[in-house]
């Protein structure tokens, strides 16, 4: 799972961000985000596809897995064109509305 | 009433001057049902018992005096996602083959409450992002126009069976242009009105941020109609806006003159380029607004697919956070295509889907600005005429941006507008949008085009055989 990247411990939020970015250099899919972002377009290689798809619970067979992984790329290239560097304050589209019933 | 074909605004007139029964009128449409849709599939359930007792109804408030409306006595479908009380409602999946809802969709009890008949349940793309699918318990529908053809989707039983004339008028939902794309392809109007306008209560959901209830019909007018009895506040659904609803035909008479137009020429010449057809007939569209005195000019936006990413983005993961449980429990039970569409949600991480709605304020705001002094923009609603259904590609929202998405990801209000006929005979189309909760203008332009030109007076060839 992707929480599996993250640290539970809570440092300063300076050593924070730092940590974020050290930690989740090693997971997958951080790191092929990264290369994407970078124009590098390198692809996730099978296995670790594979390992990736095993961890969010769906059960999949080979071949339904290699229909995924030959669409990735795609995928991953949509994902980088959505989320460029933003500024620190903006705001999602949505708030959260306090008087919601 | 002949065996030719009437318009919502046409029968609704027939009817409240007495010269047309409701019921002779609902049976003419079932027998349309009967002889063409063995070849459209646009119905996945005919409520036949349901639609004459609705067209009796109608039929005696008539004699009565006692009609509720331009909708009284209209036989009309909705889309297989719209909950209907006491009626199977499976939005075209086996996992829902026989769910049977006891409430009825807000949508649906607005419309029943308007007088409409009930012919029956349409078909959809599965979970509406799922299709064309041949994997599920039922065909995809057809394109009337050519029934090799796609509708698209996924309100594709809805364009089909307006188009043929087995229905005046249906409902649609638009979470990525599942409204426009059925519209554009099955030669209709369908319009996503603005975000919040009308409830999706009683909806299945595919994306909560970026659903949209509205109607299709056969022309702008038929639209106009029918959104009014289907738009309003609705306390019971988080994103309903509480705000007057307009009379939406208040400006369908007047012509295109004064009217603001910006063309976001880069969308459909560059971004994404039409076919000839269709740029034909968007260049058609701007000609005859300039001559009836409209003002314009181009505009310049963010490349369509810095509108679509974040979209489909958000789609993906709003989508797969409503199936996940189904998706990990019974996955095989889905179709193909929606299966896979959906997988990719298991992937994606908390912080891209905030960045993507963060980058959604960011396209708003650049939209609001575009249109600062602009009625309404213009644009292309589908790049092509319908390809072949056999030919739609798995990952087609992937490879190149939709031209019906960015306005989801802002929730403007969108109306798709037929501009004549293609390669083959199939229907081209523009997309007309406006700004927030500006659907009477968005409509006075649709209805002005549609009033200049005689794209109207054709239908498909399998329809107006049975007809003559």
């Amino acid at each position: 799972m992707q929480q599996r990247c993250l640290s539970l411990k809570r440092p300063s939020a300076s050593r924070r961000v730092t940590k974020s970015l050290r930690v989740t250099s090693g997971c997958p899919i951080a790191k092929a985000r990264e290369r994407s972002n970078e124009g590098k377009q390198e692809v996730m290689d099978r296995s670790t596809f594979s390992r990736l798809l095993d961890q969010t619970g769906l059960h999949l067979t080979e071949e339904q897995k290699s229909v995924l992984f030959a669409a990735y790329p795609m995928f991953q290239a949509m994902v980088a064109r959505a989320t460029p560097p933003m500024p620190r304050e903006a705001e999602p589209s949505a708030v959260f509305v306090a008087e919601m019933t | 009433m002949t065996a030719g074909f009437l318009t919502v605004a046409e029968a609704g007139k027939l009817i409240a001057a007495r010269k047309l029964s409701p019921v002779e009128l609902t049976r003419i449409c079932l027998d349309r049902v009967n002889k063409l849709d063995p070849a459209l599939h646009s119905f996945l359930l005919v409520t036949e018992d349901r639609a004459l007792a609705d067209a009796k109804a109608a039929e005696d408030r008539m004699m009565a005096g006692r009609l509720r409306g331009p909708l009284d006595g209209i036989p009309i479908g909705h889309k297989d996602i719209y909950n209907t009380a006491g009626i199977r409602t499976t939005a075209h999946s086996r996992l829902l083959q026989h769910n049977v809802p006891t409430l009825d969709a807000a949508v649906v009890s607005k419309w029943a409450e308007a007088g409409t008949v009930m012919l029956g349940k349409l078909a959809t793309h599965e979970f509406a992002i799922g299709g064309p699918s041949f994997d599920l318990p039922w065909p995809p529908a057809r394109n009337p126009w050519n029934p090799d053809h796609f509708t698209a989707g996924s309100s594709s039983g809805t364009g089909a069976a307006i188009a043929a004339g087995l229905a005046l008028g249906g409902t649609g939902s638009d979470t990525g242009g599942s409204i426009r794309g059925p519209s554009a392809l099955c030669g209709l109007a369908g319009i996503k009105p603005t975000y919040g306008l009308c409830s999706r209560r009683g909806v299945l959901p595919l994306s909560q941020t970026l659903d949209h209830t509205g109607p299709m019909a056969w022309t702008v007018r038929d639209c106009a109609l029918l959104l009014q009895g289907m738009a309003g506040y609705d306390p019971l659904d988080p994103a309903s806006a509480n705000r007057p609803v307009a009379d939406f035909t208040a400006d369908l008479d007047k012509d295109a003159k004064g009217l603001r137009i910006g063309v976001i020429g880069h969308f459909h010449e560059v971004d994404n380029p039409v076919s000839p057809a269709t740029q034909q007939g968007i260049d058609g569209a701007l000609e005859l607004f300039r001559a009836q005195g409209a003002e314009i000019r181009e505009v310049t936006l963010s490349p369509m697919m810095d509108y679509n990413a974040p979209g489909w983005l958000i789609l993906t993961a709003e989508a797969y956070a409503v199936h996940e449980p189904w998706l990990k429990e019974r996955f095989n039970e889905y179709g193909e295509l929606l299966r896979d569409r959906l997988a990719f949600g298991a992937l994606l991480r908390a912080a891209d889907y905030v960045q993507a709605v963060r980058r959604r304020r960011v396209l708003c705001q650049e939209m609001r600005e575009a249109m600062a002094d602009l009625d309404i923009l213009i644009t292309a609603s589908a790049p092509a005429e319908a390809p072949k259904i056999n030919e739609v590609p798995k990952w087609g929202m992937l490879e190149k941006p939709t031209f019906t998405m960015p306005f989801n990801v802002t929730g403007l209000p969108a109306l798709s507008v037929c501009t004549g006929y293609g390669a083959g005979g199939l229907p081209t189309s523009v997309q007309i949008v406006g700004k927030p909760f500006a659907e009477v203008t968005v409509f006075r332009a649709g209805h002005a085009y549609e009033m200049a030109t005689t794209w109207r007076t054709k239908r498909p060839a399998m329809a107006t055989a049975l007809a003559t």
